[in-house]
């Protein structure tokens, strides 16, 4: 057959059979309405989604894999060949133009054939991959020869040499006069090419624990030039290759480089614009090779198990954190910080994993038009304009964006669902070692000191680029935090300028930059949890509440909870700690005969993860074992965070919003003293997010009146308000009894 | 020791050339080599057969703060007296100059060595000697097991050679040291010459041109991928390829009694599901029991003589000396999602009466950590050298290369910080301000958290931590702080160092210019066994006393009864001292007694802060 003797028509047959019949709608397939789009946007490139094409032949699907370079210009002449039927054809195309131009390429590869970074092999040279990554580093666009031109200088011949594998063989004599060393570059006929050479560094959630980042080459051309900058997080689709050989040597000898560099040619970029929960905790199952959509459904099954239990907030405080011993109301707002709060769902049609394909004509879609809902009163002193901008939170207009809300002009308003968390308390209360275990399950997240960071470090600094010499913005810590958590360590140490920029990080999400001629506003959707000091390092109980804490109120306003870490002396709970700390110190009487066996320092990956189960089960079996577990590892807790702040968003019932405005306004009553922290609206937003927050734990689709009620005692013990008399000062001995009180409560 | 590791690369396992005339074929490895020599008159066959195999570069430096006498011990027990030389011996400059090419040496010291940094230079070692760096190249997947600060043992192919080697005309010395450290500079020019020079960067494509040679295949070649980003070949840097690597604990010679991978478990009672590995474990399986009781018999008897000494060095001291003791046997384990715990800080505050003796104190200390420790290093603190020297490694994301920092220390090694030359006030900049951070990270938590591109990563690690100052400690980390009351009379004192203004910090204070012990344990003798046993002890286990933890509790409701500002740092700190007291005595486990013996000092040293409070 012919095609046994021409594999190459083969091959270009099963791609126009894919581009034809791949999901096909009224007779039109998906790539035909692509393939309508470029010719009339005139854009002369089409991406072709790798995951259609394993979806519809896996064997065409590997045979792309593993040929690429071979396989991708029979997938252009397909396409090509399509485009230029009389059925396509637009006769005001350019033919020839087009067909010099045209760019068909590939990208986004199933997600369990990405590849780590660290695992690419010498066997993955010259094929397809995927893998994840950061950008660190873009280098300016520079020229590469495509075609040589030579000229003769004797008699003006001129000759062109295309590349090849990166090189370009100069013409030793005139084809013309046959003279030697005549030719010279003819810089006016030679043909360049636009090249960008980026540096990908593996995400950061995939560095093992106690290594460095690996990093990869990686070569843009074409549409994916400018496509990326500095701390995007990128899939990138290319051609593993290892850079070729360079000669060197005298005319006795020429030697060979044997180690090469490896880089990726990429064919395909993606920008990671997922939901900030995907950023925020460490996803564990994605850095496993391979990941099936079995152990996708597992995983969720699993969760979902879990969101049933009855005492899940419990579990999940228990297995928070678990070198500290006690604080049980401080780890449940820590929790509360890490699944967030819900109050604008994204847009339920969109993907959970949204990604923004450069160059692609396939896009997803564009923002949706929103209408504003009904303006809210601008009075909001009264209970019925309270309730008027609840009424924004438990109903959410479906086409309203993430995190807007609008004034009563109409003008849109940003809210926050992340929840900003101050741990103010003695030494020795294991503030530092909540905030570093907080950082380990949202590394998303920068964690500095307040004594070592300035306003501009926690900003964004301008500095020269290297490359270009230019004046350029360089992200600062809670820049840098965005999606994350930014973990601040000695806060009370912190210079007042620096706690002045974070007014506006912390309620508007944003900052606004205005230096060396740079005006802009950079994100810094960041959730704030900061330690510190009483004032005069322990807390003072003959000062107030607010002279202890010493810091500004229009600050303290802008944290949601609160919380007041005394060192109390207490028998049962010290003995409790310390027979705790003893126990760390006692070797298991199971290793003292077992001296010599020792794992593989590769096997770091915890034994009763689901991941590692090693037999597909049931359903039930999972949700038996989910049912039964006792405590949850750090990579079940980020898996847990993950799943509920991608899949639910609690909305508020009529019954908790009352809750909590008859709650609100009895704390406006209660604490209006000036010598103690006040109560402001920003309360009722905080106790909003803190309630959803304690749904979402529960994996609850509502509000509940107990997720209120729960949200407002949180509020409260967290200040130790309890204990607070009117002139502001705390009563130790009360304080002491509510915390034995206090640990059964929760 | 291992300060970089850079990313995989490929070799060229199979290179198949073919002769154009006789068109015999030749087939070459890239193993071991550099360089794959061919012909003029050979034409690479790419289209048969390359075979590519991973290798695996990595930045290797020698072990920061070790002492002399470890390579000397290397030595010995060595048969070939040419293994991998340290710097700081003598035979170690000569053996290479014999073998590199001079002008090389020359063309170093005076293009490339004036421009180097000293954030670039080691940060440890007095100074950067030619060749104290190497590139080790260790073919196949065996390599992804080591680490950063690994120190491994190689035996491999010793070698200069190198592609710019090649190159007629080396125009460039700093392109080397660029691609080693991760300096950035200024891409270099082509030269309008028609010389061959190899640049970096260009916009256009470089030109290659022999002019010995008139009748050759030119080749012009566009700017390869990786030339924004250039890869480790350096002319002057030499690279050892590896046939056979040994990880290492602390001190080589144990590599050979243990198994260097262990894991140390805690209760899994307490932890239920608990993994029966410990991340980031850096030391070797405690040895053996037989060699563990020897080891510790030996620690027992050697104990009364080691006070003696550390009391010398404390001007009399016998409280400050018993802390210094248990200092020595200090060691961080890392205990996942829990505290590490095993390791204290020590802080030794000088009166004023003792400030003048300051310089004598610190130099004996550090003597004698010298001779009893494999690693220590001291190190005056500034606020010049606070200011200038980075602290914390951060890796380049123009070169992907780590900075060193002075914090990237082996596992095991001794810091003394020498604060009693400090300036008061004291100007810090934000480096030093960071600096400082990452000194009490180190000392509460044993972690410093290298900066990488957008973000930190945290490096477990086993650092003791001792601070000298005078009064107050500028870092103020120190898990016990005690306040030395000198109780020898100066003219003793002045018996410590045959030199007492001898400004070298490392010192070569012979140990019987320090005290004069009882037979039969003079040096040499007793640190050679001493020190041994001493590692030996400190990697091994130590259990607790059924009778300890309800005695533990009791107390420890008691002492903060007393004083409430006792927390949980503070018993962990006792906990951990009552540990080494016990690993000092030679003891299996913690007892009772121990544990009081601990309280009994830890009530002296606070004591005589309360009474240095009262008297300022």
């Amino acid at each position: 057959m012919i095609h046994d003797e021409h594999p190459e028509i083969k091959q270009q047959q099963d791609y126009l059979r894919f581009l034809n019949e791949f999901h096909v709608i009224d007779g039109t397939s998906l790539y035909d309405t692509l393939l309508q789009n470029v010719i009339q946007t005139r854009s002369y490139s089409l991406y072709v989604n790798l995951e259609h094409m394993k979806e519809f032949d896996e064997k065409l699907y590997q045979t792309t894999v593993k040929y690429p370079e071979e396989m991708i210009p029979f997938l252009r002449n397909a396409a090509l060949s399509k485009v230029l039927s009389p059925d396509f054809f637009d006769s005001d195309i350019d033919k020839e133009a087009f067909n010099e131009s045209f760019i068909c390429s590939v990208f986004g590869m199933p997600k369990e054939d990405h590849q780590k970074l660290r695992d690419l092999e010498p066997e993955d040279i010259c094929r397809l991959i995927t893998i994840e990554g950061l950008v660190i580093h873009v280098s300016p666009i520079v020229l590469d020869m495509r075609m040589c031109a030579f000229q003769c200088s004797s008699c003006g011949y001129v000759v062109i040499v295309k590349e090849q594998d990166y090189k370009i063989k100069e013409p030793e004599k005139c084809d013309a006069c046959k003279k030697n060393q005549t030719m010279a570059l003819f810089h006016k006929k030679s043909i360049f090419s636009d090249r960008q050479v980026i540096r990908v560094q593996e995400n950061i959630n995939d560095i093992p624990e106690g290594e460095i980042p690996r990093s990869v080459s990686v070569v843009l051309t074409g549409y994916l030039l400018k496509g990326v900058v500095p701390g995007d997080r990128i899939k990138v689709t290319g051609i593993y290759r290892a850079q070729l050989p360079r000669e060197t040597g005298g005319n006795s000898r020429r030697a060979v480089k044997s180690v090469l560099p490896t880089f990726i040619d990429a064919t395909g970029i993606e920008k990671d614009k997922s939901s900030l929960g995907q950023g925020l905790v460490k996803d564990t199952l994605s850095s496993e090779k391979t990941m099936t959509k079995e152990m996708i459904e597992e995983r969720n099954i699993w969760n979902r198990a879990l969101g049933k239990r009855p005492d899940i907030v419990d579990l999940l405080i228990k297995s928070i954190a678990p070198s500290v011993y006690g604080h049980n109301d401080v780890k449940k707002g820590l929790l509360c910080q890490l699944f967030g709060g819900a109050n604008h769902p994204d847009n339920p049609s969109d993907e959970a994993h949204k990604s923004d394909h450069i160059g692609s004509a396939v896009d997803p879609p564009s923002s949706l038009p929103h209408t504003p809902s009904e303006a809210p009163s601008s009075d909001f002193s009264t209970e019925s304009q309270i309730g008027h901008s609840l009424d924004s939170y438990s109903q959410p207009s479906p086409h309203r964006q993430r995190g807007e809300k609008h004034e009563s002009n109409g003008a849109m308003l940003s809210t926050r669902n992340e929840i900003n968390v101050l741990l103010i308390g003695d030494p020795s209360t294991a503030k530092s070692q909540m905030l570093r275990y907080v950082h380990r399950i949202a590394p998303r997240g920068m964690m500095t000191s307040g004594s070592g960071s300035s306003a501009v470090g926690l900003t964004a600094y301008v500095t020269r680029d290297p490359d270009t010499d230019e004046l350029v913005l360089e992200s600062g810590a809670l820049v840098m935090s965005d999606g994350g958590i930014c973990c601040v360590d000695e806060f009370d140490k912190m210079s007042q300028h620096a706690r002045t920029i974070l007014h506006e990080a912390m309620e508007q999400q944003s900052i606004s930059v205005a230096k060396a001629g740079i005006v802009c506003t950079l994100r810094a959707r960041t959730a704030i949890l900061a330690a510190a000091n009483p004032q005069h390092s322990r807390y003072n109980t003959q000062m107030t509440v607010l002279q202890n804490i010493a810091l500004p109120a229009t600050l303290l306003s802008r944290f949601d909870l609160i919380f007041l870490l005394l060192d109390i002396p207490e028998e049962s709970r010290d003995r409790e700690f310390s027979r705790h700390l003893v126990s760390l110190f006692q070797i298991p009487p199971t290793d003292a005969d077992d001296r010599k066996s020792s794992k593989n320092r590769k096997d770091r990956q915890p034994e009763n993860n689901i991941t590692s189960i090693a037999a597909p089960k049931t359903k039930k079996e999972i949700e038996t074992e989910a049912k039964s577990v006792d405590i949850l590892t750090q990579e079940q807790i980020s898996e847990y965070i993950l799943y509920a702040r991608q899949h639910c968003f609690p909305k508020i019932t009529e019954q908790a919003k009352e809750t909590l405005i008859n709650s609100y306004v009895q704390m406006r009553e209660r604490h209006n003293s000036e010598k103690s922290v006040r109560t402001t609206l920003r309360q009722l937003d905080s106790l909003m997010r803190v309630s959803t927050s304690l749904a979402r734990m529960q994996l609850s689709p509502s509000v509940s009146v107990d997720n209120a009620v729960e949200s407002v005692a949180l509020v409260e013990d967290a200040l130790k308000r309890s204990a607070i008399d009117d002139e502001g000062v705390m009563n130790m001995d009360q304080v002491a009894m509510n915390q034995t009180i206090v640990p059964e409560r929760y | 020791m291992i300060q970089d590791i850079h990313n995989t690369n490929v070799v060229v396992d199979k290179l198949i050339t073919t002769n154009k005339e006789t068109g015999q074929q030749k087939i070459k490895s890239g193993r071991f080599q550099e360089l794959v020599f061919t012909s003029p008159q050979t034409q690479e066959e790419e289209t048969i057969t390359k075979e590519y195999s991973s290798v695996s570069t990595f930045t290797c430096v020698p072990v920061p703060g070790e002492s002399s006498w470890v390579f000397e011990s290397l030595e010995q027990d060595s048969e070939n007296s040419q293994t991998f030389p340290c710097p700081n011996t003598p035979s170690y400059s000569s053996s290479l100059t014999d073998i590199l090419n001079p002008p090389g040496l020359e063309k170093f010291n005076t293009l490339i060595k004036p421009h180097i940094p000293n954030s670039h230079l080691l940060s440890i070692p007095k100074t950067a000697e030619l060749f104290s760096v190497c590139l080790l190249r260790i073919y196949g997947k065996e390599a992804e097991s080591l680490r950063i600060n690994d120190i491994v043992e190689v035996v491999g192919v010793f070698t200069t050679q190198s592609f710019v080697q090649e190159s007629d005309n080396f125009n460039d010395p700093m392109q080397d040291w660029e691609n080693v450290f991760g300096m950035s500079t200024q891409p270099t020019t082509t030269s309008s010459d028609g010389k061959r020079i190899i640049t970096l960067d260009t916009s256009l494509p470089t030109v290659t041109r022999n002019p010995k040679t008139t009748n050759t295949d030119d080749t012009r070649e566009p700017s390869s991928p990786n030339s924004h980003h250039p890869d480790e070949d350096g002319t002057l840097v030499p690279r050892v390829h590896a046939m056979k690597v040994t990880l290492c604990s602390s001190h080589p010679s144990f590599s050979a009694s243990f198994d260097p991978l262990r894991k140390f478990n805690t209760n899994p009672a307490t932890h239920g599901h608990f993994e029966s590995d410990t991340l980031f474990d850096l030391h070797a399986t405690p040895p053996p029991s037989p060699l563990l009781e020897t080891a510790r018999h030996t620690v027992a008897q050697a104990r009364p003589v080691l006070l003696q000494l550390l009391t010398q060095c404390c001007c009399g001291d016998r409280l400050a000396a018993e802390y210094v003791l248990m200092f020595l046997f200090s060691r961080s384990v890392h205990i996942k999602e829990e505290n590490p715990i095993g390791f204290i800080s020590l802080h030794l505050s000088l009166p004023p009466p003792a400030l003048p003796r300051s310089a004598q104190i610190v130099a004996a200390l550090n003597s004698l950590l010298l001779h009893l420790l494999p690693t220590s290093h001291v190190q005056q603190i500034t606020s010049s050298f606070l200011n200038s020297t980075p602290f914390v490694p951060s890796l380049s994301p123009d070169t992907s290369r780590l900075t060193p920092g002075f914090l990237q220390v082996p596992s095991g090694i001794s810091l003394l910080f020498d604060e009693t030359l400090l300036e008061t006030p004291t100007q810090l900049s934000p480096l030093a301000q960071n600096n400082i951070d990452a000194v009490v990270e180190l000392a509460h938590s044993q972690v410093v958290n290298y900066t990488i591109p957008f973000g930190t990563t945290p490096f477990h690690a086993d650092t003791r931590l001792m601070f000298v100052s005078a009064g107050a400690s500028l870092f103020n980390c120190a898990s016990f702080s005690v306040p030395l009351v000198p109780t020898d009379n100066e003219q003793n004192s002045t018996t410590m160092s045959p030199n007492p203004d001898k400004s070298d910090q490392h010192g070569d204070i012979s140990p019987a210019f320090l005290f004069t012990p009882p037979p039969p344990l003079t040096a040499p003798f007793f640190f050679a066994s001493t020190r041994h046993a001493l590692e030996l002890v400190r990697l091994g286990d130590c259990d607790i006393h059924p009778a300890l933890p309800d005695v533990l509790t009791d107390d420890y409701v008691k002492l903060r009864a007393q004083d409430s500002r006792l927390g949980a740092r503070e018993l962990q700190n006792l906990m951990n001292l009552a540990r080494l007291n016990a690993l000092s005595h030679g003891h299996p486990c913690v007892s009772v007694e121990c544990w009081k013996e601990v309280l009994r000092l830890d009530a002296e040293r606070r004591q005589r802060i309360d009474s240095s409070h009262s008297q300022q």
